[in-house]
C-alpha cells in the first residue's frame, strides 16, 4: 500500500473520491489514518523545524523528484535526523552558552556604567557592617516624597546621575532600618540595579576587567557561529528536502482517510485524466508485483455519478498563455463535466477587447514591461504578469492600428483608423464584435445542449430557433448598414421567417407539455397539477418578446467598446490640454513634462482598471450568460505543491 | 471683565442650566423610600436622568453593574457639553484632565484583566462608556495585547508610559498589580495638577485651584486613611502612594500617614477639614463628611463673580459626587443593605434651602 501511495504522490494528478461518501464507506469499510505513523512524522517535522530555526536556514525549497513511501521513509528520516542532531547539538549548545555569557557581561557593563559617575569602590562597600546599601533608578517626581518618607530614619540618598525624568541613586541606611528603606523605595517605584556580590575594586576597574573578558567571549561566540555556518551549509539541502518529504508523506497518510479497506485489501478510487491511466496502471502493477487490480470505469457506468451523489471534477488544462484566465472563469463558476470549457474563448475575447479599448503603443509597452517584471520577479502573481503582458501586446497592436504612441497621433500613421476621427465606423465595428461574440455564445450553447443531451431546450429562445432569429435580425441590420435598406422581397422573406421562428418559440413549450401529459396518460399515470396551457402560451409570448429585446440590448451593449476607446483618446486630449496650460505659465520645463508623465500614469491606472471591469462585465453578462451553466466541481489533485509547503 | 463675560456667558448659562437639573432633596427622599431597584429606576426615569435610565429599562438590565455604566453616562454627557463650548485650550486641557479620572479607571480594569487572563467580555460591564472626546487611549489595541508587559509597551508614548515602566518592575518583584494601579492614579493626579497650573487667566486659575485642591485633598486624605487602616501598609508607603497636588504639604501628608488610628488622623487635619470630619467613626463616615465639606466649598464657586472656569469644574465634580451617591443608594437597595441615607448620600444634597448652595445659586447666572 505504501508503495502505491508513493506512486500516487508521484503522479499528482489524482482527485480522490472520499470513500465515506459512497455506499461502501457508509457500510464502514474505510481505511482511516494511521495515527502512530502520523505522530512520528509530526515529531520529525518538529525536530526539522527546530534545526532549521537554530541553524537559521533559509532559501529556496528544492523540488521533490520522487514522492515518499510513508511507512518506509520514516525510518530513514528518523535515523538521518538523529545523526544530524548528534553532530549539530554540541555546536548549538556552545553557541547558545557563548551568546548568553556575552549578553550577560555586556548587560552587567551597561548596568555598572550607570554607577560610573560615582566610581564606587565595591571592596569598601563589602566591608560595611552596620550600613545597608542599594543602587537603583527612581522617577524624578517621586524624590521629594521619598526623602520625606525616610525622614524618621538615618539615611542617605546619594544622586549618582540624573536626567529629566529619573535619578540613579545610591540609598544608604542602618541595617536595623533596612525594612523601612526597602518599603519606602518599593512604594516610590525605585527599580533596583542588580549588582552581583563579590565584586572587587571601583566601578571603573570592574568595568575595565569585564571589558577585557569581552574579546575572549566574542571569539568564542564567533567560533560557535562559524561552526554553525559550516553545519548550515552542510545540512541545508538535506534538511529542506527532508522537510518537503515529511510534509508530502503526512499528506499521503492523511489521504488514507478517503480510502476504503476490507481486511487487508485497500480500495483507492479517484478521478484522473484518461491519458495517464495506462502509465499509472503499469506503475502500480509493477510496484505490487501484480497483486493489485487497477480498473478504469466510464463515469456513465458509475451509479453514484448517475444519481448525482458524486460529481465528476473538472481539470482545467489550458496552455500557459491561456491558463491565467482560468481564474476569471472560476469566478463565474466551474463548468460541469459535459459543458464546453470556455476559458479559451474568454482569453481571446478579453485580450482583443482590451486592445481595442486601450489601444496605444506606449501604454501597451508600459503594461508589457510591468507584466514582465511581475512574471519574472513576483512568482506568486505570475498569472497576473502573463495577463498584463498579453493585454500590453494587444494594446500595442491596436496602438499601431490607431497610430497612437502615448496619445501622440502624428508620429506613426494610423494603419486602420483614428478612433476620435472615425467614430461611427468604430462603433459599427464594436457592434459587429458584439454580434460575433453573442453568436459564439449561441453556438456554444447548442453544443452544450447536444453534449448534455438537453434537446428539449433546442427550439427555445436560447437554442437553435433563438439563434436563427438573432442571426436573421443581425443580418438585416448589417445589410442595412453596409448596402442600404433591404429590398421589399427581402423584407417579406425576413418577416415570414421571423414569424415562423417566433411562433415556434412561443408554442414549443406548450406543445412539449401537451405531448408529455399525453405520454403520461398513456402510461396510466395521472398528470401532475401544473400550469394551464393558456397561461403557458401567454408566458411563452412574453418570454419570446423579452428574448428579442435582450438580443438587441446585448448587442448594443458592445458599443461601450468604442465608447471606452474614445474615452481613452479623450483623456489624452485632457492631459495634453492641462500640460499646455502649465507650459503657458512656466514654459515647457519640468512642470509640462511632469504633467504629461503624471497624466499618463493616471490614464494607465484608472482607465486600465475601468476597461478591465467593463470587459469582465461584457464577458459575464453578454457572453457567458448565453451558454455557461456552471455547477461543476473543481479538480483537486492529491498533492498540491502549495499544500506541501 | 468684558472679555471674560464674552468668553463665559454662553458656557455659564449652559453649565448653570445643567446644574439646576441636579436631583432635589425631595427626589433623594423619594428615592430613599422606594421599596426595590425597579421602583428606584422608575422614579429616576422621571428626573433629569430619564434618557439614560429609560435606556437601561428598555434594555431590561437592572443589575447593579449596568446601572453604574448607564448613570455615569449622564455625567459624561455633561463633560461633552462643556468640552464642546469651552473657550480656551488651557481650560479644555483641565476639563479633559478631569475626565481622565475615568479613563484611568478603565485602564486599570483593562490591565487587571490582562494580568488575570480575563477576556474583554468578562469585564466590559465594569468599563465607563467613554468616547474619543473623553479618552484617546488605544483601548482596542490594548485588548489585543497578550501580557501586561506588552500593554505597557503600547502605552509607552502616552502620559502613563514612563511611570508604568517603573511600576512594572515592582509588579514583577511583588507579584501583584497594586503598583501599576497606584502609578496610574499618580499620573492622573499629576496631569490634573499640571493642567490646573497651566490655566493662563489668573482669575480662572484662582477659582479652579480652590475647587481642585479641595477635591484632591479629600481624595488624598481618604486614600491615605484607607492605605494605612484598611490595607495596613506602613507610613512611608502611604506617603509615597499619596497623590500629588492639593493644598496638603508632603510633610502634612506624612504626619497623617504616621497617625496610629483614624481619630488621630482626623485630629491632624487642617482646621476647616477637621471641623467637618470630626465625629466620623470609620472611613466611609470620613469620606461622607469630607464629600459634604467639598460640596460646600464647590458651591461657593456659583456665588459672586460668575465668569470663571471654577463654575464648570465645580459642576462636574459635584455631578460626579451626585452620581456616585446615586450608585451607592441603588446598590444599597439592590443588596437590601440597611443603612440610613445620610451614610450613603452627603447631607447637603438632602437638605433644602441650604445657605451656601440651594436654588439661589441658579439665579446667580
Amino acid at each position: 500500500m505504501s508503495r502505491v501511495m508513493g506512486i500516487l504522490g508521484d503522479f499528482k494528478l489524482l482527485h480522490l473520491i472520499n470513500i465515506s461518501e459512497t455506499r461502501l464507506g457508509k457500510l464502514g469499510y474505510t481505511a482511516g489514518v494511521p495515527s502512530d505513523l502520523l505522530d512520528r512524522y509530526d515529531n520529525v517535522l518538529e525536530s526539522i523545524a527546530s534545526l532549521v530555526r537554530e541553524l537559521e536556514i533559509k532559501g529556496p525549497v528544492p523540488p521533490l523528484e520522487k514522492a515518499p513511501i510513508p511507512d518506509r521513509d520514516i525510518f530513514y528520516m528518523e535515523e538521518t535526523l538523529a545523526d544530524i542532531e548528534n553532530q549539530v547539538s554540541g555546536c548549538l549548545v556552545r553557541g547558545r552558552e557563548a551568546a548568553k555569557e556575552l549578553a550577560k557581561t555586556e548587560e552587567l557593563i551597561s548596568r555598572l556604567s550607570m554607577l560610573g559617575p560615582a566610581d564606587i569602590d565595591f571592596t569598601r562597600l563589602s566591608r560595611l557592617c552596620f550600613v545597608y546599601c542599594t543602587f537603583g533608578v527612581l522617577p524624578a517626581d517621586n524624590m521629594p516624597r521619598l526623602e520625606e518618607s525616610l525622614s524618621d530614619i538615618h539615611h542617605s540618598l546619594v544622586t549618582i546621575s540624573r536626567n529629566k525624568d529619573r535619578f540613579v541613586l545610591a540609598a544608604f541606611c542602618l541595617n536595623e532600618d533596612r525594612d523601612v528603606l526597602e518599603r519606602a523605595l518599593k512604594s516610590a517605584f525605585f527599580k533596583e540595579i542588580d549588582i552581583p556580590s563579590g565584586l572587587k575594586g571601583t566601578v571603573s576597574e570592574v568595568i575595565e576587567g569585564l571589558k577585557k573578558e569581552l574579546p575572549a567571549l566574542e571569539t568564542k561566540a564567533a567560533q560557535a557561529r562559524e561552526e554553525k555556518e559550516a553545519f548550515k551549509k552542510r545540512f541545508q539541502k538535506a534538511l529542506l528536502l527532508m522537510r518537503e518529504k515529511a510534509f508530502m508523506a503526512r499528506l499521503l497518510l492523511k489521504a488514507q482517510s478517503k480510502f476504503g479497506k476490507i481486511d487487508h485489501t485497500y480500495l483507492v478510487t479517484g478521478w484522473l485524466p484518461i491519458e495517464i491511466f495506462p502509465r499509472l496502471k503499469d506503475a502500480i502493477m509493477k510496484a505490487t508485483r501484480g497483486r493489485a487490480i487497477v480498473e478504469s470505469v466510464d463515469p456513465e457506468d458509475v451509479r453514484e455519478v448517475r444519481e448525482g451523489i458524486v460529481k465528476i471534477p473538472i481539470l482545467f488544462n489550458n496552455p500557459l498563455l491561456i491558463r491565467p484566465f482560468e481564474k476569471l472563469t472560476s469566478l463565474y463558476g466551474t463548468p460541469s463535466y459535459r459543458e464546453v470549457e470556455p476559458t479559451v474563448f474568454l482569453a481571446l475575447s478579453f485580450v482583443l477587447l482590451f486592445g481595442m479599448m486601450f489601444g496605444d503603443v506606449g501604454h501597451g509597452l508600459v503594461l508589457f514591461i510591468v507584466g514582465l517584471y511581475v512574471f519574472r520577479r513576483l512568482y506568486r502573481y505570475m498569472d497576473y504578469g502573463i495577463i498584463l503582458m498579453e493585454c500590453g501586446v494587444s494594446s500595442m497592436v491596436f496602438g499601431v492600428l490607431y497610430g497612437s504612441i502615448f496619445g501622440v497621433e502624428d508620429i506613426i500613421p494610423a494603419i486602420w483608423l483614428h478612433p476620435m476621427k472615425d467614430i461611427n465606423r468604430f462603433m459599427m465595428f464594436s457592434v459587429y464584435i458584439g454580434v460575433g461574440m453573442i453568436s459564439m455564445g449561441f453556438i456554444l450553447n447548442i453544443i452544450n445542449m447536444i453534449r448534455t443531451r438537453n434537446f428539449q431546450e433546442f427550439l427555445s429562445a436560447g437554442g437553435v430557433v433563438g439563434a436563427l432569429l438573432y442571426w436573421l435580425l443581425a443580418g438585416l441590420g448589417i445589410r442595412y448598414v453596409m448596402a442600404g435598406p433591404p429590398a421589399p422581397v427581402e423584407i417579406m422573406a425576413a418577416k415570414a421567417v421571423s414569424s415562423v421562428l417566433l411562433l415556434v418559440m412561443i408554442v414549443e413549450r406548450p406543445v412539449r407539455v401537451i405531448l408529455r401529459r399525453r405520454r403520461e396518460r398513456g402510461k396510466g399515470k395521472s398528470p401532475q397539477a401544473e400550469q394551464g396551457i393558456g397561461s403557458m402560451v401567454i408566458e411563452s409570448i412574453i418570454e419570446a418578446l423579452d428574448s428579442i429585446i435582450r438580443f438587441l440590448a446585448n448587442t448594443v451593449s458592445f458599443v461601450r467598446v468604442a465608447a471606452f476607446a474614445l474615452t481613452h483618446a479623450a483623456l489624452f486630449a485632457g492631459v495634453f490640454a492641462i500640460a499646455d496650460m502649465v507650459a503657458q505659465g512656466s514654459g515647457r520645463g519640468a512642470g509640462y513634462w511632469l504633467t504629461l508623465v503624471g497624466g499618463n500614469i493616471v490614464i494607465i491606472l484608472l482607465e486600465g482598471m475601468v476597461v478591465s471591469i467593463q470587459i469582465i462585465r461584457l464577458e459575464y453578462f453578454e457572453f457567458f450568460s448565453k451558454f455557461f451553466r456552471g455547477g461543476g466541481r473543481p479538480f483537486q489533485p492529491l498533492v498540491k505543491q502549495e499544500e506541501v509547503r | 471683565m468684558l472679555r471674560a463675560a464674552l468668553k463665559y456667558s454662553y458656557l455659564n448659562a449652559k453649565t448653570r442650566t445643567m446644574h439646576a437639573r441636579r436631583l432635589k432633596p425631595s427626589d433623594w427622599h423619594i428615592l430613599e423610600t422606594t421599596k426595590d431597584p425597579p421602583a428606584f429606576l422608575r422614579y429616576l426615569s422621571a428626573t433629569s436622568y430619564a434618557p439614560w435610565v429609560s435606556r437601561l429599562l428598555s434594555a431590561r438590565q437592572e443589575g447593579n453593574e449596568q446601572f453604574e455604566r448607564f448613570v455615569f453616562a449622564a455625567l459624561f454627557d455633561d463633560y461633552r457639553k462643556i468640552i464642546r463650548s469651552i473657550p480656551d485650550n488651557d481650560a479644555l486641557g483641565l476639563v479633559r484632565a478631569l475626565a481622565a479620572r475615568f479613563e484611568a479607571e478603565n485602564l486599570k480594569i483593562v490591565l487587571r484583566a490582562l494580568f488575570s487572563g480575563l477576556k474583554k467580555s468578562q469585564v466590559s460591564h465594569l468599563l465607563y462608556p467613554l468616547d474619543q472626546k473623553l479618552s484617546r487611549l488605544p483601548f482596542d489595541s490594548l485588548w489585543r495585547q497578550d501580557s501586561l508587559g506588552d500593554a505597557v509597551k503600547l502605552l509607552a508614548e502616552t502620559a502613563y508610559g514612563p511611570m508604568l515602566r517603573h511600576a512594572l518592575s515592582q509588579v514583577d518583584a511583588q507579584g501583584r498589580l497594586f503598583p501599576v494601579e497606584m502609578a496610574i492614579d499618580i499620573v492622573f493626579f499629576r496631569q490634573i495638577n499640571s493642567a490646573v497650573h497651566g490655566v493662563r487667566s489668573r482669575r480662572d486659575r484662582t477659582s479652579v485651584v480652590e475647587v481642585v485642591n479641595s477635591y484632591v485633598d479629600v481624595v488624598n486624605i481618604c486614600h491615605v486613611a484607607r492605605i494605612r487602616f484598611v490595607y495596613g501598609l506602613s507610613a512611608e508607603e502611604a506617603l509615597n502612594y499619596s497623590y500629588p497636588g492639593g493644598s496638603l504639604t508632603i510633610k502634612g501628608l506624612h504626619s497623617l500617614a504616621k497617625a496610629k488610628d483614624l481619630q488621630a488622623l482626623i485630629k491632624l487635619l487642617p482646621l476647616g477639614i477637621r471641623l467637618a470630619a470630626e465625629g466620623a467613626e470609620d472611613i466611609p463616615g470620613l469620606r461622607m463628611a469630607l464629600e459634604e465639606w467639598l460640596l460646600r466649598r464647590m458651591r461657593r464657586a456659583f456665588l459672586g463673580y460668575p465668569f470663571h472656569l471654577g463654575v464648570q469644574v465645580a459642576h462636574l465634580l459635584e455631578k460626579e459626587i451626585e452620581v456616585r451617591s446615586l450608585v451607592r443608594l441603588f446598590q444599597a437597595k439592590a443588596t437590601q443593605y440597611q443603612r440610613p441615607q445620610a451614610e450613603l448620600v452627603p447631607g447637603i444634597l438632602l437638605k433644602s434651602g441650604d445657605s451656601v448652595g440651594g436654588e439661589g445659586v441658579v439665579q446667580a447666572g
